[in-house]
């Protein structure tokens, strides 16, 4: 049984989001998934999602940082999850994350293994055990 | 700071923060799209698994295909590796403080003709030294020759491989050479270090590491 009965995933690269959909169906195929990759009005969108969701928020949308999107969201919905993925993360990046209201950082498994290793942990383990950096 | 003005006569752009912008989305944002093709290797290997093993394995076109894929997203997520990690030290904040010679070299085997080398100090970040030191010569202790000349401290490292020149220099010029090697290791070694106001480049029989001394008097703070 997940933790988590709803994951949002929020990358504005489709291919990838849709690979995560995919990855995380074979992992936990009881989680509905739902993938948002229109950045248009996604603050608004996020703000609706299910309670006590999972989010899986990508560090750069649209060549922005997602920082201050976390905090607005975490501001605005304190039941969600929220977790950063990125395809490089300093250490400074993980204090970011963390200030703005992350539970963690971690980067983006660099193969189908780790990939599902991550989601298993996430939706199922504590946060030291998924590979990142648990930031809070 | 180094700075151009634009051939529109606007305000002058820093280019070092050019370049270091010009790395960071480079080494991530290029990362995002093989770590796609990566995973879609994978998935590609697992479901046509058996039908690459029933077609003739490896050989078979799928099979060649396939690992043709695997290979090409690998040696490009280690020259992209190499980026990131020059972005990284070109990033990293560094806090030089006035450190004992002998302290930063503990654990090596340092030989001098400076007399008085124990209370000689060079203006560094102690940690970012050293981690370069512990990873390239940490598994046994190197033998490390210290001879002071005018406001540095030259310290005769061991050779890496034959390699000699700038390390950054080659690894900008050839990643498919050098991402991934030991030289990798010492272009981001002397990123950090010409930003703490010292030097590191090789000769065929040494690696030459400046760093610059410390003010005489307390602690003094160095350029970052």
């Amino acid at each position: 049984m997940s933790r988590f009965e709803h994951v949002v995933i929020v990358d504005d690269e489709l291919d990838h989001a849709v690979i995560s959909r995919l990855v995380l169906a074979q992992v936990a195929p009881e989680v509905a998934v739902d993938t948002f990759t229109d950045l248009q009005g996604l603050g608004a969108r996020l703000a609706k999602v299910t309670p006590q969701s999972l989010v899986v928020m990508d560090r750069m949308l649209n060549g922005a940082e997602s920082f201050g999107l976390i905090e607005q969201l975490k501001a605005a919905r304190p039941d969600l999850t929220v977790v950063l993925v990125s395809a490089v993360l300093s250490a400074q990046d993980t204090q970011r994350a963390a200030e703005a209201g992350a539970m963690l950082a971690a980067e983006k498994p660099g193969d189908l293994i780790a990939w599902r290793a991550f989601f298993t942990d996430l939706l199922g383990r504590r946060p030291a055990e998924s590979g990142g950096s648990a930031v809070a | 700071m180094t700075s151009l003005r634009s051939e529109t006569g606007s305000a002058p752009f820093d280019l070092h923060a050019l370049i270091d912008a010009l790395l960071f989305s480079v080494s991530h944002d290029l990362r995002s799209p093989l770590l796609t093709l990566s995973l879609s290797a994978d998935l590609l290997d697992e479901a046509l698994r058996d039908q690459v093993a029933a077609s003739g394995g490896d050989a078979s076109t799928v099979g060649v295909a396939l690992n043709a894929l695997r290979h090409g997203t690998k040696d490009l997520e280690r020259m992209l590796q190499a980026l990131t990690a020059v972005s990284r030290a070109r990033r990293r904040p560094l806090e030089p403080v006035a450190a004992p010679l002998q302290m930063l070299l503990g654990g090596h085997v340092v030989i001098s003709d400076e007399g008085d080398l124990g209370r000689r100090t060079v203006s560094v970040d102690v940690l970012a030294v050293r981690e370069f030191l512990d990873a390239t010569w940490g598994d046994q202790p190197a033998e490390i020759h210290v001879r002071i000349d005018g406001e540095f401290a030259i310290l005769t490292c061991p050779p890496e491989d034959g390699f000699s020149g700038e390390p950054l220099a080659a690894l900008a010029g050839s990643l498919q050479s050098y991402a991934g090697t030991a030289v990798q290791g010492l272009a981001t070694a002397q990123v950090m270090i010409e930003r703490l106001g010292g030097s590191l480049y090789c000769e065929p029989a040494h690696t030459i590491v400046c760093l610059p001394l410390a003010s005489p008097v307390g602690f003094s703070r160095g350029r970052s």
